[in-house]
């Protein structure tokens, strides 16, 4: 190979890395204003830069679209999980409140009701052991009212959610 | 922009699915190219494609509106993709995504061909053919500079790559793409 076609190969490999720059990352005014020239003169250059844009033209064209039966299942699916998490918070901020409740509850109330449970179980001569359990109702009332009460609400909002998803109109396709 | 970035971060935060849906809709067909890129299996990408904008809902307070939505959006959507294809195959991550280690995660399906699915008409076979001669990780960069204009600096963000592998998959997969669909 001589000099001249060394030459020759390496501005037609430069026009081939610039054809492919242009449409990746860009290229510099003085490169394009060189590759333009350089395609103006050579038909097989010019023919690659014809395929690289046919190629991408023919990729921006390509007309791939979700299915509205995707998009609609996915929306359903989407609106059920919201309800989900919506529940699933508003369970976990009740329970810490009955939780918080509760403790309160207990540490305010355990010295007085253990000697008023006393005082009533002496004075109605009652055994150790009938006002103890008294005593032993009374420090869980508070922790089996709210459970019965969040057991309660529970129950109503799953049968709220499935009226609600059932009957909703979700627009299917 | 990055108002609007900020406001839809703040959306997302409460988890409002009327949010969701307007995004849904905005985002549907960029997000479900994107997944058929990646997968070549239209109903990998029908699964993915719900998988993500429930993701996206869980998820919702981690968006921070530093990038663009979809840039966020099509991370998520890759990362489940390549969970999917880890369960499937016993290959590393990395084997998963390699366009030098064969054509990555295509599930096996016994239909005619996978992105080829999508499309009809003799041109756009073609196209369908072509484009699913290419390795999953140049369809992918292609996709995302060709289709959904992207620039750079995003693509590698999405992809996880620094940006010479980002700009290298792009050359190669252009090379390859002119050469299946040229067919030089």
């Amino acid at each position: 190979m001589n000099r001249n076609d060394e030459q020759g190969q390496r501005t037609h490999e430069r026009a081939r890395l610039l054809i492919a720059a242009r449409h990746v990352e860009g290229i510099s005014a003085a490169d394009r204003v060189w590759l333009d020239t350089h395609l103006d003169a050579c038909a097989p250059c010019s023919r690659e830069a014809s395929a690289v844009a046919d190629a991408i033209g023919s990729l921006r064209a390509a007309p791939v679209h979700a299915s509205a039966q995707a998009v609609w299942r996915t929306r359903l699916a989407v609106r059920r999980r919201a309800e989900e998490l919506r529940s699933q918070r508003e369970r976990a901020v009740a329970l810490w409140s009955a939780v918080a409740i509760a403790a309160g509850w207990v540490l305010l109330t355990t010295p007085f009701a253990w000697w008023t449970f006393a005082a009533l179980g002496r004075a109605a001569r009652a055994p150790d052991a009938v006002w103890q359990a008294g005593f032993l109702l009374w420090w869980f009332l508070p922790a089996t009212v709210l459970a019965a009460i969040m057991a309660g609400r529970h129950a109503g909002e799953r049968a709220d959610r499935s009226h609600w998803i059932t009957h909703t109109n979700w627009g299917e396709p | 922009m990055e108002l609007e970035q900020a406001a839809l971060a703040a959306s997302l935060r409460g988890r409002d699915p009327d949010v969701l849906d307007g995004l849904i809709e905005q985002y549907q067909h960029r997000l479900f190219r994107y997944l058929l890129s990646i997968t070549g299996h239209r109903a990998t990408a029908e699964d993915l494609f719900q998988e993500t904008w429930l993701r996206v809902l869980e998820r919702g307070h981690q968006y921070r509106g530093q990038f663009k939505f979809e840039s966020w959006l099509f991370g998520i959507a890759r990362h489940l993709a390549i969970d999917l294809a880890r369960r499937k195959k016993s290959g590393s991550l990395d084997e998963l995504m390699d366009p030098e280690e064969g054509q990555g995660f295509v599930p096996p399906d016994s239909n005619p061909s996978p992105v080829q699915q999508l499309l009809d008409g003799e041109e756009r076979e073609r196209i369908a053919r072509g484009l699913a001669a290419i390795a999953p990780a140049y369809r992918e960069v292609l996709l995302l500079r060709f289709q959904e204009d992207l620039p750079l600096q995003e693509i590698a963000e999405i992809i996880q790559a620094p940006l010479s592998t980002a700009k290298s998959r792009l050359y190669r997969g252009l090379d390859a793409l002119r050469r299946s669909i040229g067919g030089s």
